[in-house]
């Protein structure tokens, strides 16, 4: 072992560029430990305690930069050679890749060979064959992108599959990787629970409720919302689970779909129940109810999904706040409204929290229309007037078609709302408010003056209108959920604590007679 | 790397599409990596089949294997000034009644002015026509063979006309052994290769066939060991040239290399006094030298099976042409481009001629437009800033299959030119390959009135990826051995 | 060339905005100073009395001591590090001729602050908050890795001091900060800045070690005897209560969590934009952002522990509806 010693006078180096020199100096053959640092008397101190010392370094400035290398014998000079050339390049080479914008994948992964992920939001007439660029340079892939083939999806699949890739999507909204929401994703703690996701918004639910609890997500893979189906056959969402299962850091795993074709949903929980971990599975709407394996429990909706997985990491259920639905809430609500006021009108953002409500209102009524409805006699078109119990998923397709995301551009719901109000057997609209990365920057902000529009409308008519609203998001999102929640509460709307309470409540504030 | 182990690296993203997700990614403390994507052929379905069936793996991989040969030959090639001669003795094909003209196939009829203006010149020159009308009526006759120099191992600056008795240099790439052609510089701006054709013009060509070539002909005879080319040329790039509107440092380092020849020969000290006045008269004297390099290595690469490399580019005034390594000798073509750049004194962009030359081979090699960044003394010559310039070198690096790296730029950490445009990598960025030219004036006569920068039309490009996917790309080559 | 060259550099390059303090104390004699360390967006000069001032590209925020410059007019700055710069009425480079005219430039002191109204609990929700966005560094260099368990001691044996209230305990506690870490702001340094500025704002009973700090960084030998020169600049500056406006605009927005706090329940209003603030604040530089919001946390639990003789009376909480 020889040990290498250099002061370069007067090199004032910041720390990015002291670190990516650090970084490749360490990475050079033959090299044990460079140590780069600013001769400061403290910096000298350092190297002290862990046993360099040199009258060269004594002699030293602080506006020197010390470089120490331990290498093996026959190899140091190599190693020096190599750490000069390394700082020999350093300007030209830290101030041009933070500028350079790169035209193709394939010249930013020679450019910056270490980027491990690729996130895809480009037309999805073309996202295939970008996807399958990354996969082939060995890069992780989302797609956020749709539009995007079956057959290219399970292509892609297929590929990442056998390269040992995530392939998250397409249509793939949300994902948050080693604590770094990718797309539509909430600011949420880091934690033990792994969230395999087939619907972007039940992720986000899920993923918020955990941090609700004081649980922590490890990672939330989002497979896209066609995984499960029986073509795809669950590809993303089997090898999501898989490397959940083998991450050290996820302690319980929750999946939350749509119902998968059957054959697909019995080779997930199969693939759940050999996973060695406490799984908890959410397939919104299924008739299932038993899972068939004792470490993986089905649940009915996405609060009881978080709720499973936080207790399964061993938190005390007797110190959660619950949110137990607010009879009394109820009781207060029903009294205000006319009998005439029967229906809900469910206005939503997010395509899962829309599902969870129209299937807690499935459960009581029988006339519950939605353009997600899998009913087809009760399937409303993006044109249709709303009748009975109405609830839109305004982020589906029929309505999105050209026009950016209600989660985004929330105008056409604006407009609805103010509509739905015109009717005087409406009594609640219900709505939900998606905060986070890639949202609106203030939607509920943008929301206050309809919602005043609709009340005064009902109110003209002598009718209370109740305004329900939901607000996804953390106390760490941008805008924070408190915040968000004040502006409505200011406008008189009753908020729900969750998605699955916001279903519930909206079902129970109609009910009359026979249906209390 | 598996998704468990990227669970436990460092997230290092790269965005493909939305900003607003790179700023998100960004406050979250994790920069990505952003591109500056354009949709692929500029989103034509058509293109993005063709490039599809370039993609699969089995055909890529073909594609690369003969890529790497290709651009391996360019930069092994090794071009030698041999000597000079006589087209009509030197130029394979070349006749009495043949005219070689710049860029792809073009007939008469359909010449630009300043070709024309050449070519009935050039016959004058050659005592087959007695003025100007006659020779544009010998011209229209079909007497007249018209070839483009590509198809005679040559290259020709602005018009390219080349006539029998012209002098030419002789370049051999002696590791491939193949040799190119092209004319000498006629240096001052009224002179034949822009379409002046008047007696000064014809009596400088004629000084040129009775003095000029039959000295540095001679010269050369008596250097046994011949020019290395490449080294001259990598040296003016070091010194500032960019070897296409750039040529002072490289006709001086020509010049020197040939003083010592040129004292040593039998003519008069008064021919050789004309000789180095002529050559000092205009810093463009070396131009032709370097676009012959380049045509020599060029060379090298072309008829290499399923390769998508460019071996040349060039204009003939109307039409712009392109050739493919792997397509051997077809062209492509599509409408020559207005040039854009300061003009001189007195002329407008509506006075100029469109794009015309074989000089894009420089910028087919690696240099000219390509090595911008060489040349920051010019920038201001082609419109343009020095910062323009070093990303003008950068972006042909989107384009190219490589970096040269016997001829490089300082400025630019040495980086070696950006060599071997691929058509697949032009048509997936719309990136297009950056020339830097002179403009002649659109009538014959006249001669040069600016310089400045230009691109060749996408269709050439789209033509190449059509038919290239239509072969190298074909179904039935999936089963070939 | 040399005459586009020559009118280029001719049209003068006018300052967006500029450090009040530092214009008032630049000399306009016409001597000679020069430049000290170039970075990518930030040109670090010495003038001839031996101040280390810079110009920045104004996609960087103000900072004591700091000449903005319009990012589009930044790339006509191609000063090289020794070059000549006369300080005269306006910046001028002996070489080029470039000139940065400051007399047009908004004059920027930071914002006041007052914190009074600041409950213990906001303090340590603050200082939660400030903690949930410190990343773990997803590597370290070697360097770092033997730095980092001093820093850790140091910090803590600088809290009990604090904590103990001894003022030379501080001063000795907090010089042992100075200049530890690699970087060209070393992480000691970050982290007293962040801590320095916090005490300074008003109404901190942490305004009382002060005099402590001042001392620590000023006190003892040379300050760039111990540390590099422009971490030496950014810490004086510091321990007189001054920093990048951001680390000021992370303060008022700390003070808006407690006014929004009064008035309509915990975080309502003012939650978001610290948030927002503190990220801002952990963008700057590589390390040092977070190195900054370390000495921010301290500060923010020893306030909460300083204030908490005068407790109020805590917040309501909002009213769950479901």
């Amino acid at each position: 072992m020889t040990r290498y010693v250099d002061i370069r006078k007067n090199t004032y180096l910041d720390s990015v560029s002291l670190m990516s020199m650090s970084t490749r100096a360490n990475a050079v053959e033959g090299v044990t430990r460079a140590l780069l640092g600013m001769a400061t008397p403290m910096n000298k101190e350092v190297l002290l305690n862990v046993g360099v010392r040199d009258p060269a370094i004594d002699a030293a400035r602080p506006s020197d930069l010390m470089i120490v290398i331990d290498a093996a014998d026959d190899l140091v000079e190599d190693a020096i050679a190599a750490v000069d050339e390394i700082l020999a390049r350093r300007n030209g080479a830290a101030e041009s890749t933070a500028e350079i914008r790169h035209r193709t994948l394939d010249g930013a992964f020679t450019e910056v060979p270490d980027s491990n992920l690729v996130l895809i939001s480009v037309n999805g007439a073309f996202a295939a064959r970008e996807a399958r660029k990354a996969l082939v340079a060995g890069k992780h892939v989302m797609v956020f992108s749709d539009n995007v083939s079956v057959e290219d999806e399970i292509e892609l699949k297929e590929l990442a599959h056998d390269r040992g890739l995530l392939l998250m999507g397409p249509d793939c909204g949300t994902a948050i990787i080693n604590g770094t929401g990718l797309a539509f994703a909430n600011a949420v703690r880091r934690g033990s629970v792994g969230i395999v996701g087939a619907s972007g918004t039940g992720s986000q639910e899920i993923a918020v409720r955990v941090h609700d609890f004081g649980g922590g997500v490890s990672q939330l893979i989002g497979t896209g919302g066609r995984d499960l189906s029986a073509e795809v056959g669950g590809l993303m969402m089997i090898d999501g689970i898989e490397a959940l299962a083998a991450d050290p850091a996820t302690e319980v795993i929750v999946v939350v779909s749509k119902p998968p074709a059957e054959e697909v949903a019995d080779k997930v929980l199969g693939v759940l129940g050999g996973a060695g971990k406490p799984a908890v599975v959410c397939f919104l709407g299924s008739p299932r109810t038993e899972s068939g394996y004792a470490d993986v429990q089905l649940v009915s909706g996405t609060k009881p999904a978080a709720l499973a997985a936080v207790l399964a990491t061993g938190v005390d259920e007797s110190t959660l706040d619950l949110h137990a639905l607010n009879v009394p809430l109820i009781e207060e609500v029903r009294a205000r409204l006319a009998p005439e006021q029967k229906y809900v009108r469910g206005l939503f953002c997010g395509g899962t929290l829309c599902d969870e409500a129209m299937f807690a209102a499935l459960a009581t009524y029988d006339d519950v229309w939605s353009n997600i409805q899998r009913d087809p006699a009760y399937v409303l078109g993006a044109t249709d007037a709303s009748r009975g119990h109405t609830f839109l998923d305004l982020g589906g397709d029929d309505f999105t078609d050209g026009r950016p995301h209600p989660m985004i551009d929330p105008s056409l719901r604006l407009q609805r709302l103010v509509r739905e109000a015109d009717d005087p057997e409406v009594g609640v609209i219900a709505m939900d408010f998606v905060l986070g990365f890639g949202a609106h920057e203030d939607p509920v902000g943008v929301t206050i003056p309809a919602i005043e529009e609709a009340k005064a409308k009902a109110a003209d008519r002598g009718q209370h209108l109740e305004i329900l609203g939901y607000v996804l998001g953390t106390d760490l999102d941008t805008p924070a959920i408190a915040d968000q929640v004040a502006q409505l509460e200011a406008a008189g709307v009753t908020i729900a604590s969750s998605s699955t309470n916001l279903g519930l409540l909206a079902r129970e504030f109609v009910a009359k007679g026979d249906h209390r | 790397m598996s998704i468990t182990s990227l669970f436990s690296t460092g997230l290092k993203p790269v965005n493909l599409g939305l900003d607003m997700f790179a700023e998100d990614l960004t406050a979250q403390g994790v920069a990505p990596v952003r591109m500056d994507w354009t949709p692929p052929g500029g989103g034509d379905p058509e293109m993005i089949a063709a490039l599809g069936r370039l993609e699969r793996p089995e055909v890529a991989e073909r594609i690369d294997t003969a890529n790497e040969e290709a651009v391996g030959r360019v930069l092994a090639a090794q071009p030698f000034l041999e000597g000079f001669g006589q087209a009509i003795d030197t130029v394979p094909g070349m006749t009495r009644t043949t005219i070689l003209h710049a860029g792809p196939p073009i007939t008469w009829e359909r010449m630009s002015g300043p070709m024309k203006g050449a070519v009935t010149g050039a016959l004058v020159f050659e005592g087959l026509a007695k003025d100007l009308d006659e020779a544009a009526e010998l011209a229209g006759s079909g007497e007249i063979a018209f070839s483009p120099c590509h198809e005679h191992q040559s290259v020709g600056s602005m018009a390219g006309v080349t006539s029998a008795s012209m002098w030419v240099h002789k370049v051999t790439n002696r590791t491939h052994g193949n040799t190119a052609y092209t004319n000498l510089s006629e240096q001052l701006s009224k002179i034949l290769r822009f379409g002046a054709n008047d007696r000064s013009v014809i009596d400088r060509l004629n000084w040129m066939r009775d003095v000029l070539g039959p000295v540095l002909a001679a010269a050369m005879e008596l250097n046994e060991a011949g020019l290395d080319l490449r080294l001259l040329l990598s040296q003016a790039l070091h010194m500032g040239d960019e070897a296409h509107n750039r040529n002072v440092a490289g006709t001086t380092l020509l010049i020197q290399a040939l003083t010592p020849y040129i004292v040593e020969t039998d003519f008069s000290t008064q021919e050789k006094r004309e000789v180095f006045d002529f050559v000092a008269s205009s810093d463009y004297f070396s131009g032709p030298t370097w676009m012959v390099t380049a045509k020599a290595a060029m060379d090298a690469a072309a008829g290499i099976q399923d390769s998508t490399v460019v071996t040349a580019m060039c204009r003939n005034g109307v039409d712009f042409g392109i050739r493919v390594a792997g397509t051997g000798d077809r062209w492509f073509t599509g409408p020559a481009q207005q040039v854009v750049g300061p003009m001189f004194a007195g002329y407008t962009p509506a006075d100029s001629g469109l794009d015309m030359g074989d000089s894009a081979i420089t910028e087919t090699y690696g240099i000219g437009g390509f090595a911008m960044a060489a040349a920051p003394a010019i920038v201001a010559l082609v419109g343009g800033t020095v910062q323009e310039a070093m990303g003008h070198s950068r972006t042909m690096n989107a384009i190219t299959a490589a970096n040269n790296p016997n001829v490089t730029i300082p400025a630019l950490d040495f980086m070696g030119v950006p060599t071997g445009i691929d058509v697949r990598k032009v048509i997936e960025t719309g990136v297009l390959p950056l020339i830097n030219t002179a403009i002649a004036h659109k009538d014959p006569g006249i001669g040069m009135i600016g310089a400045g920068i230009v691109h060749p039309p996408i269709e050439a490009f789209q033509q190449a990826i059509i038919t290239l996917a239509d072969t190298v790309g074909a179904e039935s080559r999936r089963s070939a051995p | 060339m040399t005459a586009t060259a020559g009118e280029h550099a001719g049209r003068p390059v006018d300052a967006v905005s500029v450090d009040a303090r530092l214009a008032a104390a630049l000399p306009i004699d016409g001597r000679t100073g020069t430049v000290h360390s170039v970075h990518a967006r930030v040109v670090n000069l010495r003038t001839p009395d031996g101040l280390l001032c810079c110009l920045a590209s104004d996609e960087l925020d103000d900072a004591p001591r700091t000449v903005l410059i319009a990012a589009a007019d930044w790339g006509r700055i191609g000063w090289h590090r020794d070059d000549p710069v006369r300080f005269g009425p306006a910046l001028t480079h002996a070489y080029d001729g470039t000139t940065v005219v400051l007399a047009g430039a908004t004059p920027w002191q930071p914002s006041p602050a007052d914190t009074s109204a600041l409950t213990p609990d906001l303090l340590r929700h603050a200082a939660a908050t400030v903690e949930r966005h410190l990343l773990t560094p997803a590597h370290r260099t070697p360097f770092e890795v033997a730095s980092a368990d001093e820093l850790g001691r140091r910090t803590t044996a600088l809290a009990d001091a604090i904590r103990g209230d001894a003022a030379t305990a501080v001063t000795a506690a907090a010089a042992r900060l100075v200049g530890l870490g690699a970087g060209l702001t070393p992480s000691g340094d970050d982290l007293l800045t962040g801590l320095a500025v916090l005490a300074a704002a008003d109404g901190m009973a942490l305004g009382r070690i002060r005099p402590a700090l001042a001392e620590a960084v000023l006190g003892h030998a040379p300050l760039e005897e111990r540390t590099t020169a422009v971490s030496a600049a950014t810490l004086t500056e510091a321990v007189a209560g001054r920093a990048r406006q951001r680390i000021h605009d992370l303060v008022t927005a700390l003070v808006s969590t407690g006014e929004a706090g009064t008035a309509g329940g915990v975080g309502s209003g003012g939650r978001s934009s610290l948030v927002d603030a503190v990220l801002r604040v952990r963008a700057i530089g590589h390390t040092s952002g977070a190195d900054i919001l370390t000495g921010l946390r301290l500060g923010l639990t020893l306030e909460a522990d300083l204030r908490e003789a005068n407790r109020l009376a805590a917040p309501t909480h909002p009213k769950e509806n479901s």
